[in-house]
Formats: C-alpha cells, structure tokens, sequence
C-alpha cells in the first residue's frame, strides 16, 4: 500500500518525470555521469522533504540508465558504459538508416527489462541478496572468464587479433595503483595515471573518436537518409522478441544485484547470452542485429531494479550509482541497511513505487522526441563532426576533471583508428578493460584466501555448487563455438 | 611485388609487438612479490597473450598477400593536431575560447563554409555546451582569461 | 593573463557603479570545493551534508567536484596547485597526512591550514558471526591455536586495516591470512559472505550491519566504551600499552592552502564552524557513529599533527613504510 504514496501525490509525479526526462539527456551526453547527477542533487536537494529528493534522483537513475543507449545507436559513442553493448548491434542499424527503429526497440526493450527489474526487487529481494552473498571470489573471476569468451564473438574476421585486443584491454585495466596493495603498474613515475585509466576514456577515443576520424574518409559520401516512420515496433514483433527479453533480463537483475557488478558486464553477459540462444539471426550479430540490441537493453535496465536489491536489504551498495544514493538517504536521516525493509517499510516501498513510475515515463519520454533525435545525425558530417570531437573532449575531461584525460582519449582514438586500418577489431579492448578489474582483484582474492594454494582452490571450487555450475556454464560455452561439438552433434543426431 | 618492401600492416604488427614486449618487461618489474596472487599476475598474463598474439599476427602479414589500405586524408592529421592543440591550451585560455576556436576552425575546414558562418555556429555550440555543463550540471570547466565566475556572480546578484 | 585582469578591472567598476559593493569583500564569486574521494563514499556524504549550511553563511555557492584517486594525492596536489586566495577547497579525509612516509607525496596537511576539522571516527574490530570467538581475547587465543586459518580483510598499505593491525602487531603477533579489498565497503560484504573471517573497520561503516545482527564486534580501538556499543570491552583492557596511541581514528576534514588572506580564512572558519553546529548536521554525524570536533585554528593543527606522527611511527615501526617519518621531523608520540 505504501507504493501507491508515490503516485498520489503531484509533486512525486511531476519531479519523477522532470528526473526521467533529465536523466535521459544525462545518459546520452558522454562525460555527464548518473553519479554524477546524482551526487550534486545531494547538494542540490538538501532542504527537500526526502521524498521529494528520491522521486528526482530515482528519475535521473532510470533515464539514464536508458539515455546511454541514444548517443551509442546514433553516434557510435556509448553516453555511459552500460551502453557499450548496445553501441554493438545499435550503431550498425543507425548507419542503415533504421536509427529510429533501434531507438524504439530500445525503449520498448528498457522498459521492459525495467519492470522485470522492479518486479523481482518488490517480490524477492531478501532472496537475491542472500544468494549475491553466495558469491565467493572465485565465483565473481568465474564471471569475468565467462564474460571474457566473448571475445570470440566480437572478433570478427581474426581471432588472433581479437585476442590481442581482449588483453590489450585487460592490460589497460591494470594501469595505475594497484586498488588492492597500492603498487604502482605502469605508471612510470605519472601521478595523474594513479587512479588509472577511465573506461570511459577509453570507450569515448575508441568509439567516438575513432569512429568520427574514420568518417573523415567519406566526407563526399552522401548522408543516410534515416527512415523515421515505424518507429514504435509492431506489437508481433514486441512479442517476438519477448522471451529473449526476459531471460536478458533476469541476467540483469542478478548481475546487477551483484555487489561488484553493474549493467556493463550484465550487458555483455546478456548479449553472450542471446548469441547463443539466437539460432538465426535476421543479420549476423555485430552489423546491426536486433537481438543484441534487445538484450543489452533489457539487461541494463534491468540491473537497476537488481542495484537496489543489496542497498535495501543489506546497505550495500550494488553498483556506483546507488552508493550515492546511499550517501543520499543517510544526509536525509534514513538508514539504508539491513534494517530498512521492517523498520521503514514505507521508504522501501516509495523507493519501489518511484521506480515503476519512472519506468512508465521512460516510456513516454522515449518514445516522443526519436524523430528530433534521428535527424540530429543527418545534418551535414562537415558540421556534426567537429561537434562530436568537442563533445568527446569534454566528456573526457570531466569525467576527473582533468586534462590528461584528453591526451588518454586522444591515444585511443589513434590507436583505434590504426588498429581498424589494419583489421583489428576494438569491441575486445573495451570488454577487456571492463572485465579487467573483475579478473584480477578476484582472481588475486580467490588465491589469497588460499595462501597461493593452486590444489586448496581447485578443491574449494569443486566443492561448491555454485561454483561447479558457473564452470560447467564455461566449460559448455567454449566447448559449443567449437568445430568439435558441431561434429559431435552431428554424431549423435545420425544415430 | 618487391619483397624487400615491409607493408605498412607489417609494420604496425611489428610495433604492436614491441609495444607488448615493453609493457611485459614492466609487468615483470610491478612487485617483488612473487607468489599467484601477486599485483603482476594479471599483467604478466595479459602481456603474455598480447606478444604471442602480436607475434602470431606478424607471421600471417609476412606470409599473406598484401591488403590494400586506403590512403590518410588530410583532415585526420588535422584534426588529431587540433586536439592536441585544444588540450595543450585548454586551462591556460579557458573553455570558452579554446572551443570556439577549435569548432570554427574544424567547420571551416572540413565543411568549407564562409569563416564568418563557421564561428557563428562554433560559438552557438560553445554557448549550448557551456550551458548544458557548467550551468545545469554544475561542471567546472577550465576558466582561464575569462573570470567567468566573478561574471556569474554578478550576473546572480543582478537578478537578486 | 593580463587579459583576465583587464576584464576583471573593468568588472569591478561595473560592480562597483552598480552596487557600491568592495571587490575585496571575500567571497566574491562561487568557492571551489574539492573532494578527494568519489561520489558516495563517506567522505563525499559528509562533505555534501556539511556544505550546504556553510554556504548559507558565505552567501555564494561552494561547487564541490570529485578528483578522487591516488589514494588523496591528487585531489591534495590540485589545491596546493591553485592560487591561495581562498576560493579552492581541499575536502578531505585523513590519508595525506601519510602521504609523506610512505612516499606518495611530499604534500600533507602540514602544507595546509585547517578550516574545520568536522569529526573523526573510532575503530573496531568485527567478525563473522559465525567465528568461534566473541571477545578480543578469545580471538588472540584462537589464533594462536590455529595459526593461518584465520582471513581478515585489508585495505592496502597506510589504510585504516593496516594502521589497526599494525598497532596489535605492536603488542602479540598474530599470523593472519591477509585478503586484499579496495575499500572498507566491499570488505565488509565479504565479511558477510564468510570469505573473510574478521577485520577492522570503523564504526560509521559497520554499525547498521552490526546492529541488523549479520556481524559482531569484538573490540574497540579506544581507551573507553563507545556508548554506541554497550559492553564491548576497550582495547585498552587487553593492552594497557595501546594507550599511548589512543583516541586514534580516522578523520574529515576542510583545508586552504598555506598563504590564503587572514580576512578569507576566519570567513570560512566562521561559516564552517557554524555548519557543523547545525543540529541535524550533529545528528546525522552520531547516527553514523562519528564524533563531532568542529575545531580550526591552534587545536586543528594539534589534532593533525598527532595524528600524523602516531601513524607515521607505527607503520614505520611495522616496517611497510618507505621513509622514516625522522626525515619530515615528525616527532614519535
């Protein structure tokens, strides 16, 4: 009953909605973080009554969880790097013309992957908590290998090269001070390299960057002319796709209900995850395929509702953006910790509320305005070009505010620039750089916890359920892309 | 095809390797800390791969035929020295400025409109990006020549 | 920048036309604050909590930016970079202050001045529920029956786990398995998940868990009860010696850097002070478990310069510092 105080009243409607239509343009822009967002709203937000703060800020998280995907179908620049996967299948149907297409699904499929996160917020967190505990060090490197096999998908043509580039990523990861004993890897004597790297940084010269300069080749090339008519997909089609849908999503909630894990790797878990389920797809995965669009984006929004699942019930915070949030409730005198659910079983309840209100405008918001958007990237390159450059600038620089991110940003794009010159293919680098943190700290944890005994590790991990079940997930991925199980099959199937 | 000619695929696989090499012989060189769970453990690995890849990725350019490349227009070296240019004088000059200049500079040239046309529109993005940034997301952008916020507070204690 | 200057000259004349208004008049225009953790971490929660009524007293608005990284040092090296003219602020938590030993920067506190010294916390020591110890003492023994079973969390060299270790190492040797975590936060998830078994934290960060009964402490670092924690024994109880050291915890704090104007430091203090006087201001620091100082001037100093020698001696005494705290004249507590 305590949800529907979120409705009621004027005000949490209309600052839900101001917050979902802000977020939407906070997730698009590169460099304009929902963390970000979110904090200066502590500030901002101060002397509001709670509830009015939670409605704006829950409003900015949902959008921008989405907002992200509009500047990744229509300029190859992921607005956050839970976008990085729709940049994927996204970008490729926005240079066909169908940009308006793939913003509709996207929408469509966010909404979707959002109630399904709400839902399992609202009926079962103390479960999914108790289970994200379950996760041991080992378990959590058992996700970034599962993650890191991707690689082969994204390898396109040689996969020598895209193994070169997944450890390039990962190599990319491991720069600065080392989070867990603070020794300095490849740092060479750079301060401003101690906190190493931004994957955003990275994505924005890699993508963005790279991209833009490649544009440069066809300036005289005549523009796309994007199709802006059927833009809300067919209701056939809604429930064609439902079923992926919905498996994305539960990846996305347990993913992001994972303290440690945010919407990026569930993302890439959930596109992993349509790759294999997908039997045939219209157009090869990686040149604009629906379905990776469809699981990225259920994913993502997903793994909101999965965030808020460990900071309700235990005051953990599930991903950056709701250790905020955390930060938040306490400035606002509310105790998001284990005691939350029976003490203020009304906060819980408002916080579920706002949500699928948010949900519901995020629905409006994105639908109205694709056209607007569509036909931002048909004005002529000569002058959208020079925009995304600036745009890719400050978005590197604000990220720490500092201009060495620029020089990072610019490294990148050439880097990326040659590296596609020459047939390497860059979608591996950022999966390395994002599942790098997650391999070594927890592959380093696993063995410490063993005293750097191989024999103790291996016996813990086949003694675990949950551990034997991520291993034989693996074993059973990397087995089913190779030649030999298509033989096997074969075998089997004559008998 | 003159076999003695290194292809510039070649080259760059050869440079890929040596960057790789460089970065392994660092990752050996993180901790004196020798056991699995070491900080160099992951680099180590990961550098590993990259030489072996880079090395691989080598052997087939020297053996396969030579893919065509195109040629690097212009306006890339352009750019790319624009940025540098950008990001050398950002916190000296300010954003302001320095964008303005950069967008013009870029729309003219690439786009080859009228000067003047090019740096009405660089400032009409400047403005709408200042705006967007340091205004609504509070966003400190690099001041430099101009106070912008003793500006600001006049501007605020003008409305008060 | 003589440019900036000659707006600035004929700036003033507008103003002063229009207003009447002295341009020496501190504070003129928005006031920087920057945060040398991320967003959401406790240092940015209270930083973000506090501002809000010092702005009020200053009557511009205090922008507060996130550069976190470099464990402080790069947040520390930007505003010592700036102008002293009072309109950067370093907000900040206690690490530079050993920045210097261990040979992460050659810039601390003492190169600043505090503006507010807004609260420190008390360290304790908390353990799975499960573990078959309950008390500091129980704990000892059962690690010396099982030596090497025992995991505990860590947070890197010069962090709160590694100063509290080395304090007990000072007293009884114990032979833990360290399990490295980057962050208190993450660490205390593990402890609950039984990857680690026991660690220090402080009591801001673990008390909601301790309370919701998913975690138990069995000491605290001070020399007297915590009236949050009714009937937890003292460390002190154990090692009468530890003493010397104590109170010892970590701190939050607001700086200038050397050289800013007399005029605009006692403005700051002034509204600084009267922010942390702010009665849901103290009432949120006590929920989180931290206690209000609310000091400047002479006792600030004092306070930071205790606290940098106390941990300065005892991470070089334990050996995992890179310099000795002798070569910055540090003076041993």
């Amino acid at each position: 009953m305590y949800m529907l105080n979120a409705w009621v009243s004027l005000d949490y409607v209309l600052l839900t909605a101001l917050g979902t239509l802000l977020g939407i343009y906070v997730g698009a822009i590169p460099g304009l973080s929902v963390t970000m967002a979110v904090s200066i709203l502590i500030s901002f937000t101060f002397s509001w009554d709670i509830n009015n703060a939670l409605c704006l800020m829950i409003g900015i998280y949902m959008g921008g969880v989405y907002g992200g995907s509009r500047t990744a179908i229509l300029l190859n620049i992921p607005g956050a790097p839970a976008a990085i996967v729709t940049a994927l299948d996204g970008y490729p149907l926005a240079k066909k013309g169908l940009a308006g297409q793939a913003i509709g699904l996207s929408t469509i499929m966010s909404v979707i992957g959002g109630f399904v996160g709400i839902a399992v917020l609202a009926v079962a967190a103390p479960a999914v908590s108790d289970f994200a505990l379950l996760f041991q060090p080992r378990d959590y490197l058992l996700l970034g290998i599962m993650g890191i096999t991707l690689v082969g998908a994204l390898s396109g043509r040689s996969l020598i090269k895209g193994i070169f580039a997944g450890a390039l990523g990962i190599g990319i990861g491991t720069v600065g001070l080392d989070p867990l004993t603070a020794e300095e890897r490849f740092t060479f004597g750079y301060v401003e390299l101690w906190s190493g790297i931004s994957p955003v940084v990275v994505m924005i010269g890699l993508f963005g960057l790279t991209e833009a300069l490649v544009q440069l080749h066809n300036l005289d090339k005549a523009m796309i002319k994007q199709k802006v008519d059927k833009i809300v997909p067919k209701l056939g089609d809604i429930k064609k796709y439902l079923p992926l849908s919905i498996q994305s999503s539960f990846i996305g909630v347990v993913i992001g209900a994972l303290p440690g894990t945010g919407g990026e790797i569930a993302s890439l878990m959930a596109y992993d995850h349509a790759r294999r389920v997908t039997k045939k797809p219209e157009v090869p995965f990686g040149e604009g395929a629906k379905e990776g669009l469809i699981a990225a984006e259920s994913s993502n929004n997903a793994a909101v509702g999965g965030a808020f699942i460990p900071m309700l019930t235990l005051g953990i915070p599930g991903d950056a953006v709701t250790a905020v949030f955390i930060g938040a409730l306490f400035i606002h005198g509310v105790n998001p910790g284990p005691l939350l659910i029976e003490t203020r079983p009304d906060m819980f309840w408002f916080i579920v509320g706002t949500l699928l209100l948010a949900n519901v405008f995020l629905l409006i918001f994105g639908l109205t305005g694709i056209k607007v958007f569509s036909k931002i990237i048909q004005c002529p390159k000569g002058i959208l070009i020079p925009i995304i450059f600036l745009l890719s600038i400050v978005g590197a620089y604000s990220i720490h505010n500092s201009v060495s991110d620029i020089w990072w940003m610019l490294a990148f794009g050439v880097m990326g620039y040659f590296m596609r010159r020459h047939g390497y293919p860059l979608s591996p680098i950022i999966l390395g750089v994002i599942l790098s943190h997650l391999m070594d700290e927890n592959w380093r944890r696993a063995i410490l916890v063993e005293r750097n005994d191989l024999g103790a590790f291996w016996a813990n991990l086949f003694s675990s359920p949950l551990s034997l079940t991520l291993l034989f997930i693996i074993v059973f991925v990397a087995l089913s892309s190779t030649p030999f199980w298509r033989i096997l099959k074969q075998k089997i199937s004559r008998k | 095809m003159n076999r003695m000619c290194i292809t510039s695929e070649q080259l760059f696989n050869l440079l890929l390797l040596v960057f790789s090499s460089f970065f392994l012989y660092h990752a050996f060189h993180i901790t004196e800390d020798s056991g699995l769970g070491s900080s160099a453990s992951i680099p180590i690995m990961a550098f590993s791969v990259m030489v072996m890849a880079s090395l691989m990725a080598l052997g087939k350019s020297i053996f396969s035929s030579v893919r065509p490349v195109e040629k690097i227009p212009r306006a890339v070296f352009l750019v790319l020295l624009m940025i540098l240019l950008y990001s050398l004088f950002l916190e000296e000059i300010g954003f302001l400025i320095s964008s303005l200049v950069f967008i013009g500079v870029l729309v003219f040239a690439i786009n080859g409109s009228r000067l003047v046309t090019s740096f009405a529109l660089a400032l009409l993005v400047v403005l709408v990006t200042y705006l967007v940034f340091r205004i609504v997301f509070k966003v400190m952008l690099p001041e430099g020549m101009i106070p912008e916020r003793e500006i600001l507070f006049y501007l605020k204690n003008l409305f008060n | 920048m003589k440019i900036k200057n000659l707006l600035l000259g004929s700036l003033t004349s507008i103003a002063l036309v229009t207003s009447g208004q002295s341009l020496a008049d501190y504070p003129n225009k928005d006031i920087q604050g920057i945060i040398m953790w991320g967003a959401g971490g406790s240092t940015d929660s209270v930083m973000r909590s506090v501002t809000p009524y010092a702005e009020e007293k200053l009557g511009v608005d205090v922008i507060m930016t996130n550069r976190s990284g470099g464990v402080g040092a790069i947040a520390t090296k930007y505003v010592y970079s700036q102008k002293s003219d009072g309109y950067t602020l370093l907000m900040g938590a206690e690490n530079p202050q050993m920045h210097k030993v261990l040979g992460l920067s050659s810039i601390d506190y003492s190169d600043m001045i505090p503006i507010n010294i807004l609260a420190r916390g008390t360290p304790i020591i908390v353990a799975n529920n499960d573990a078959p110890y309950n008390t500091f003492e129980e704990f000892v023994a059962y690690v010396k029956a099982h030596p090497g079973e025992v995991r505990t969390g860590m947070t890197g060299n010069g962090g709160l786990t590694s100063i509290v270790l080395a304090m007990l190492e000072s007293q009884v040797k114990l032979d833990l398995t360290p399990v490295p975590y980057n962050g208190d936060g993450p660490a205390l998830t593990a402890l609950q998940s039984g990857t680690i078994d026991v660690m220090s934290s402080v009591i801001g960060a673990a008390l909601d868990h301790i309370q919701a009964g998913r975690m138990k402490v069995i000491s605290v670092i001070d020399a007297k009860e915590n009236n949050l924690l009714p009937g937890i024994a003292p460390i002190t109880d154990t090692y009468p010696k530890l003493s010397s050291y104590l109170p010892w915890g970590p701190f939050f704090g607001i700086f200038v850097k050397k050289g800013t104007p007399k005029e605009a430091i006692d403005k700051l203090v002034a509204a600084f002070h009267a922010a942390a006087e702010n009665e849901s201001f103290k009432q949120l620091m006590a929920k989180r478990g931290f206690e209000i100082m609310n000091e400047s001037g002479a006792s600030a100093e004092a306070f930071l310069e205790r606290y940098r020698s106390v941990s300065s001696w005892i991470v070089y005494d334990s050996g995992f510092s890179k310099k000795s705290p002798a070569d910055f004249n540090i003076p041993r507590p």
